[in-house]
C-alpha cells in the first residue's frame, strides 16, 4: 500500500461524522480528566472499556486515543495554575509553568503547552504515516540490557536537573528507586516493604506520590504564610499577554523540534512513554540551555519541550501497540484489551489486514489535535481567572480535589492517608533544600530499571555479560560513564579554580 | 531544577535532623533487602535491587549529614506571620488527616465542610459565616462535578446509614 493510498484510506476513516464525533467526545473528556487529579485517562478508558465492546473497533480505538493525548494537554493546565501535575507526565511542567503563572505569564505557559502539543501531535501524525510501519521494529532492538541501560543514563541526566548540590538529587534519586519497590516484587511476587498494609501490595501508586509531593505540599507552604495573605499572583492585562509573544516562538520553537523527535522515540518504547519523554526533554532542554539557570524560574523552554514530547509520545505509543501487540504503557494495555475482546489481534499484519483501523486512527490524531487547539487556546483566558482567586479560597478547593482525586484511585481513605504522608514529607524535604522532582522520575523509572536489570542477569546467568556484548546498552553505558567521569572532573576543577 | 516560591530552608539543626531521618530509613531498607535475601538460586534475589538503592541513598544521605554539620548557622526568622506558621501548618495538618479519617465516617460533604471549615477558621481566621459559606459551596459543586457529570463514586457515609437506615 503506497503512501499516498494510506493517508486516503486514514482519514476516509476518521472524517466520518461518526468517528468525528467519537474523536471530538474523546479530546474533551480527556481534557477535563487530565485536568483532575487521580481520575487518569487509565481509569477512564477501563470505565468506558465495556461500552466499547458494542462499539465499531476503530470508533472505539479513535475515542479512546482521544482520551489519551487529550489527558496529556488537560493535565498541563492544573500543573501551570496551581502546582498540581494531573498527569504524571505533567510534573515537570509545574516547574517552569507554574513559575511563570507566578510572574502573571500562565498565558504564555497555557498558549505555548497547546501550540506546542498541536505541533508535536502534527508532526508525529505525519511521521506515523511516513515510517510508522517500518518504525515498529525500533522496539523490537530493545531488550533488558538496553532499557537497564537506558534508565541508568537518564536518571544520571536526571541529576543534571538540580540547580542545587548533585548529592541531594542522587539522595532524592535513590529514595525515589527505593519507594519503587514497595509492593511485590515483580518476579518472585514478595511482598517488600508494605508492613502488613494491604494497600500498599500493590505497590506506592504514582497519582498519589505527585499529588503528595507536588500539591498537598504547596498548600502547607502557603500555609506558612497563611492562605489569606498569599502573595497575589501576577496577572495578564491585555490580550497580548495572554498568548505567547514573537520572543516565546524564538525561545520555543527549537525545544518544540527537539521534544517532538524525542517524544516520538521514546513512545515507541515499550514503558517509555509520555511520563519519560516529558522529563528527558526537560533535561536535553536544560543542558543546551545557554542560561540554564532560568530554568525552574519560568523558562519557556522548560515548558515548550516537555509538553511537545509527552504529546508525541502519546501518539508514537501507538505503533508498537497496533504493528506488534505490544503494549508500551498501561493505556495501551487496556486498548489491547479492547482490541482482543472484539477478536482482533494486534500484530505484523494488522496493517495489511484492517488498513482502516491503523491508518484510521492515525489519521484521526490530526482531526483530535485541531480540536484540541480549537477547544482549549480560548479558554486559556477563562483557565487564567483562576489565578484571581484568593489562596484562601483556593486552598480548600486544592485540599478537596487532591482527597477526591486520591480518594477515586481506588475508593478508599487508606489513599487519601498515604497522599498526605507525601504531602507532609514533601513539604519537610524542601524544607531541608531537598527537590522532590527527581525522586518522582525515579519513582516512576524504577520498576522498569529493576525489571530488567534483573532480567538482564537472569539471561546472563548471573553475570553482567549482556551489558557489554549488546552494542546498544554498551554504548548507552559508556555515555553513563563519560557523563560521570565530566562530574567528577567538574568537581574537582571547581575547588581549585576557587583557590585560584 | 529550583523551584518559584520555594519554602524558606529550615535551621540547620533541622536539617541535620531530616538526614539522620533519612540515613535511618536507608539504614532499615538495607537490613530488610538482606533478609529478603540478595541472590536466589544462582540468580538475583527479592532483595538485591532494594538493596542497591537503599545503600545509594544512605551515602548520599551521609555525604548530606556532613554538609548540614559544617554549614554556617543562618540567622532564624522572627516574623509575627512566621512565629506562627508552625500553628497553621499544624491545624492544616490536623484538618487533612480528620478529613481522611472521617471521610468513609461521615460521608463526602460532611467531612468536607467540618475540615474545611476547620482550616478556615484556626488557620485563616475567617469568620465562622465565611468559613462556612466557603466550605459549603467547594463541597456542593465538587459534589455535582465529581458524582454528578463524572459518575465518580465517593463515601456517603456509613455513620449516617446505621444511624438513619
Amino acid at each position: 500500500m503506497d503512501l499516498l493510498h494510506s493517508i486516503a484510506v486514514g482519514f476516509a476513516t476518521a472524517l466520518t461524522i461518526k468517528n468525528v464525533i467519537y474523536c471530538f467526545v474523546g479530546t474533551f473528556v480527556g481534557t477535563v480528566i487530565g485536568v483532575l487529579p487521580g481520575l487518569g485517562p487509565v481509569a477512564t478508558i477501563s470505565l468506558l472499556l465495556p461500552f466499547s465492546f458494542t462499539m465499531d473497533v476503530t470508533s472505539a480505538v479513535i475515542l479512546m486515543a482521544g482520551i489519551f493525548y487529550g489527558a496529556q494537554y488537560g493535565g498541563s493546565i492544573t500543573a501551570i495554575l496551581v502546582r498540581i501535575p494531573g498527569e504524571a507526565s505533567s510534573v515537570v511542567t509545574c516547574l517552569d509553568g507554574y513559575a511563570m503563572a507566578r510572574k502573571g505569564r500562565a498565558g504564555a505557559a497555557l498558549g505555548i503547552a497547546a501550540f506546542g502539543s498541536f505541533i508535536a501531535g502534527v508532526a508525529v501524525t505525519i511521521a506515523l504515516f511516513l515510517v510508522g510501519p517500518a518504525m515498529s521494529g525500533f522496539a523490537l532492538a530493545f531488550g533488558p540490557a538496553e532499557y537497564t541501560a537506558l534508565v541508568l543514563l537518564g536518571l544520571l541526566l536526571v541529576t543534571q536537573l538540580s540547580s542545587g548540590s548533585q548529592s541531594k538529587a542522587l539522595l532524592m534519586v535513590s529514595f525515589g528507586l527505593l519507594l519503587s519497590t514497595v509492593g511485590r516484587d515483580p518476579i518472585y511476587g514478595t511482598e517488600r516493604f508494605t508492613f502488613g498494609i494491604f494497600s500498599l501490595f500493590d505497590g506506592l501508586n504514582m497519582a498519589l506520590l505527585a499529588m503528595g509531593l507536588f500539591g498537598v505540599s504547596e498548600l502547607l507552604i502557603m500555609a506558612e504564610g497563611g492562605a489569606a495573605n498569599a502573595e497575589p499572583i501576577a496577572q495578564p492585562r491585555t490580550l497580548r499577554e495572554l498568548l505567547p509573544n514573537a520572543d516565546d516562538w524564538r525561545r520555543s520553537a527549537l525545544p518544540i523540534l527537539r521534544g517532538t523527535v524525542l517524544g516520538f522515540f521514546l513512545g515507541l518504547l515499550p514503558g517509555g512513554g509520555a511520563t519519560l519523554s516529558s522529563f528527558s526533554s526537560y533535561v536535553l532542554e536544560r543542558r543546551v540551555a545557554k542560561e540554564p539557570m532560568r530554568f525552574g524560574h519560568g523558562a519557556i523552554e522548560g515548558v515548550a519541550g516537555p509538553e511537545s514530547a509527552n504529546n508525541a509520545a502519546a501518539q508514537s505509543s501507538f505503533v508498537p501497540l497496533l504493528s506488534l501487540g505490544i503494549p508500551a504503557n498501561a493505556v495501551m494495555a487496556v486498548i489491547l484489551g479492547a482490541l482482543l475482546v472484539q477478536g482482533i489481534t494486534p500484530g505484523p499484519t494488522l496493517i495489511a489486514s484492517r488498513p482502516e483501523l491503523f491508518f484510521g486512527v492515525i489519521a484521526s490524531m490530526l482531526v483530535g489535535n485541531l480540536m484540541l487547539i480549537v477547544l482549549n487556546v480560548p479558554l486559556i483566558s477563562i483557565f487564567v481567572q483562576l489565578l484571581r482567586v484568593p489562596g484562601s479560597i483556593l486552598a480548600p478547593l486544592i485540599i478537596v480535589f487532591c482527597v477526591v482525586g486520591a480518594y477515586t484511585l481506588s475508593n478508599s481513605a487508606a489513599e487519601v492517608i498515604i497522599m498526605i504522608g507525601f504531602g507532609i514529607a514533601g513539604y519537610l524535604m524542601r524544607k531541608i533544600e531537598l527537590d522532590p522532582a527527581p525522586l518522582v522520575l525515579a519513582f516512576v523509572l524504577g520498576n522498569i530499571l529493576e525489571t530488567n536489570f534483573r532480567q538482564s542477569l537472569l539471561v546472563g546467568k548471573g553475570t553482567l555479560s549482556l551489558f557489554y556484548t549488546r552494542p546498544i546498552a554498551a554504548s548507552l553505558l559508556a555515555c553513563s560513564a563519560v557523563l560521570i567521569a565530566m562530574q567528577v572532573i567538574k568537581a574537582f576543577s571547581a575547588p581549585r579554580r576557587k583557590g585560584g | 531544577m529550583s523551584e518559584e516560591g520555594a519554602a524558606a530552608p529550615a535551621a540547620p539543626r533541622w536539617q541535620v535532623l531530616g538526614f539522620v531521618l533519612l540515613t535511618a530509613m536507608g539504614g532499615y531498607a538495607v537490613a530488610v533487602s538482606l533478609r529478603l535475601g540478595l541472590w536466589r538460586q544462582g540468580s538475583p534475589g527479592e532483595g538485591l535491587f532494594p538493596f542497591i538503592t537503599a545503600v545509594t541513598m544512605m551515602t548520599f544521605s551521609l555525604i548530606g549529614l556532613v554538609g548540614a554539620l559544617r554549614a554556617v548557622p543562618r540567622p532564624e526568622a522572627t516574623g509575627a506571620e512566621l512565629r506562627d506558621a508552625p500553628l497553621r501548618i499544624g491545624v492544616y495538618v490536623a484538618g487533612l488527616v480528620f478529613y481522611a479519617a472521617a471521610l468513609d465516617a461521615l460521608g463526602f460533604i460532611v467531612s468536607t465542610i467540618v475540615a474545611v471549615v476547620f482550616i478556615l477558621r484556626c488557620a485563616e481566621r475567617y469568620s465562622w459565616l465565611t468559613a462556612f459559606a466557603l466550605a459549603a459551596g467547594t463541597a456542593a459543586g465538587c459534589q455535582v462535578l465529581f458524582v454528578s457529570w463524572l459518575g465518580a463514586i465517593l463515601p456517603t457515609g456509613f455513620l449516617w446509614d446505621a444511624l438513619f437506615y
